[in-house]
Formats: C-alpha cells, structure tokens, sequence
C-alpha cells in the first residue's frame, strides 16, 4: 500500500501477549499496572522482557522473511488462484514464552520485514538494540550521557557481527527557535509558564516509582532512585546525572515542573544559534540524527479541523 | 516550539551548512533503502539477524546457531 515506507514500532507488553502489537517502539513495557491490565501479577525482570522480546522477534522474521517466498502472490484470474498455496509455509514456533503454528496472514510488502525501530536505555535493552534496531529513538539530557550511550549500541551491534552504524540513533531535540533571540526566549517562558507541576509529578512517580506528593512541595529532597524491575533504566540514569550536577537542591516542585516540560534539550534561539547547537550535539556525539519534539503547533490545529470537517 | 519554526527557520539553516539533506537518497525507494542509503536493497541487510530467516536462505543442515526452537519444518 505505502510501496515499502513503514518502519516497525513495537511495543513489548510482558509475555506472552503476542496479539498486542502498538504503534511505538519497539520496547518493553515496564510498569505492573500494564502487567495486571493483561493478567500477570507483576512485570517481569528486565531481562526476562527482553528474553522474550528476543522470541517475540524471531517469530515475526519468519512470518515475515519465511512463509510466503517470492512468487507466492500470483493474481491468476483462471484458473482462479491469488497465491501459489505451493509457496506459503506454515510457521511452527514452540519457545519459553511464545508459541505459534500458523501461516503468516499476508503477502509480504516490498521491504518485508518492516525497518525496526526501537528504544531501550537498559543493559539488555542496549544489547537487544546492537542485534535487532535498524534505527533507535533516544532522549538524553546531556552530551556525555548520550556519547556514552551512542558507543554501547554501535559496540553492542559489532558484538552481533554487524557494522557500527547498521543502527542509525536518532536524539530527540527540542528547538525553540524565533527570528530573534527575545523572541524564542519569549515562547520559551510561555510554554513554561503553562506546566502543570502535578502531572510532572506523576509522570516522575511512573517512570521511577518515586511518589513526590508525600514530601513537602516546596522543601529540599534528597532521593536517589534505585533500579528495579518496573521502571524505565534511562528515565532513572538521566534523573540521578541531573540531580549530581543541579547547582539548588531538587525539590517535588522543581522535579515536577521539569517533568511536566520534560528534559528534552531545548536549545533556545535563531535559526543560527539552535543550528550551532545541533551541530555540537551532532558532531561530539556520534549520533545519525534527531527527532525532532515540538511543545505545542497552535497553527496546524485549524488547519486540521477543516481536513477533518471538526 | 511547533514544526512550522522548524520548516520556516531552521532547515534551511541547516540545509546551507551541508548537515541536512535536500532530498530522498534513493527517491521513490522503500524506508530502509533511505534510511541506510541502500539503494536497491529493500529487505533486512544480510548483516541483520533476521536475513538468516529468508526462505531462500542458504540451508544450514540443522546447524542454525539461532535460539529458535523450531519443533518441525512446515
């Protein structure tokens, strides 16, 4: 349909819920009420994820790369016969946590299996990168944490006998740019003057199973958050290198409104100035590129209210 | 801040310093010849752990390194 332009977004519930592909990255899920909402009594071992991500993986090449070979699809009209039922094989797969005996349901697409996509900041999410990542999604607060983690993934790949640049890494960036320097700052100060500090909090409750709202608001904390199973290893990284290097001591209100504006690098000025800027990050990193986030676009939104008819 | 400051401002910024492209590299191709600037490669690179998978891949008697508990051949 799209002549081979998809890429494979992939998200990992715990095991087995192979029906559940969703439209992200391909990541495992870490929180237990995702667990729960499929019937486990709590998340898996991050590694215990991956081992199952890993099968999870190897059925999808073989629906994909094996069941149907080149030819199968064959559109005769008489005698009637779409596919060559002599090139479709089924599948028999039986692994630790998934199981299939089937056919893949489709003819395949020009690229067959779709470009892999993924993210991971773990141990195993890096290794798991360097075999299967074609491409990943990053989100790094500072230049040394994101060099450091460019290196793992193009060794982790050489590890699995593949080139270092087989995974294209992508950092996300947040420009905010204007035609003049007061004028992006000013966008800037409004956006951040529209954080809600309490859904910052929650989302840092649900990355790092910190609760905040049983301190003080406005008094110096001090937490190092500890690695477990049902948290997110790169959100955890990034929050202890930050909290190292802050000049004021954190505080629920501070951690909150960050969280709520997130940590995304936010170079802020003209055109030249952000572009200085990417280019730093681009040329110290090692990275392939970036994806690019943006606060807000007050504009589309008209726009695709009238394509929608809303 | 939205995608059109990005468009407007700072692609041709970054087109004019030669570290943004200006068009597809393999134009009309697939995402992974454009992405990995693999013209007439559409398909997983050799290199990647699913090639091994492909129907017309070289047999490998039963010697497939690869964790995959295949219980019988379809």
């Amino acid at each position: 349909m799209t002549k081979g332009r998809v890429a494979w977004n992939v998200s990992f519930l715990p095991p087995p819920h192979r029906h559940l592909l969703t439209p992200l990255k391909v990541v495992t899920s870490y929180s237990n009420s995702a667990a729960k909402a499929f019937g486990k009594d709590k998340v898996k071992p991050s590694a215990e994820r991956y081992e199952a991500a890993t099968e999870y993986m190897d059925v999808c090449y073989q629906l994909w790369e094996k069941s149907w070979e080149d030819g199968a699809p064959t559109w005769q009209v008489e005698p009637e016969m779409a596919y060559d039922p002599s090139k479709i094989h089924r599948i028999d797969y039986k692994g630790q946590h998934h199981q299939l005996f089937a056919y893949g349901s489709t003819h395949p697409s020009p690229q067959r299996t779709p470009v892999i996509f993924q993210a991971g900041a773990s141990k195993s999410g890096i290794d798991f990168a360097g075999k299967h990542a074609e491409a990943i999604y990053t989100d790094y607060s500072t230049i040394p944490m994101l060099k450091e983690y460019v290196e793992q993934v193009r060794a982790a790949a050489v590890k699995h006998g593949r080139a270092p640049t087989d995974v294209k890494i992508f950092a996300a960036m947040c420009p905010i740019l204007g035609r003049t320097l007061e004028e992006a700052q000013a966008k800037h100060d409004k956006a951040f003057s529209l954080i809600s500090v309490q859904s910052g909090m929650a989302k840092f409750g649900g990355y790092t199973n910190i609760d905040l709202s049983k301190y003080p608001l406005k008094e110096p904390i001090n937490i190092e958050a500890e690695e477990a199973d049902n948290l997110i290893t790169g959100v955890l990284k990034d929050f202890n290198e930050r909290a190292k290097r802050a000049k004021e001591p954190f505080t629920p209100e501070s951690i909150g409104r960050a969280g709520g504006f997130n940590t995304t690098p936010k170079p802020i000025g003209t055109a030249e100035m952000v572009a200085d800027e990417l280019q730093t990050w681009f040329e110290e990193t090692g990275i392939d590129g970036f994806n690019l986030v943006c606060k807000f676009a007050p504009s589309l939104l008209p726009t695709a209210r009238k394509a929608l008819r809303l | 801040m939205s995608y059109e400051d990005i468009v407007e401002l700072l692609v041709p910024e970054l087109q004019k310093r030669g570290l943004m492209w200006q068009d597809y590299n393999v134009p009309g191709g697939t995402f992974r010849e454009n992405l990995h600037h693999v013209p007439g490669e559409p398909g997983l690179s050799p290199r990647h752990p699913g090639s091994k998978f492909k129907w017309n891949a070289p047999q490998t008697n039963g010697k497939e390194e690869d964790a995959m508990p295949v219980v019988a051949a379809a």
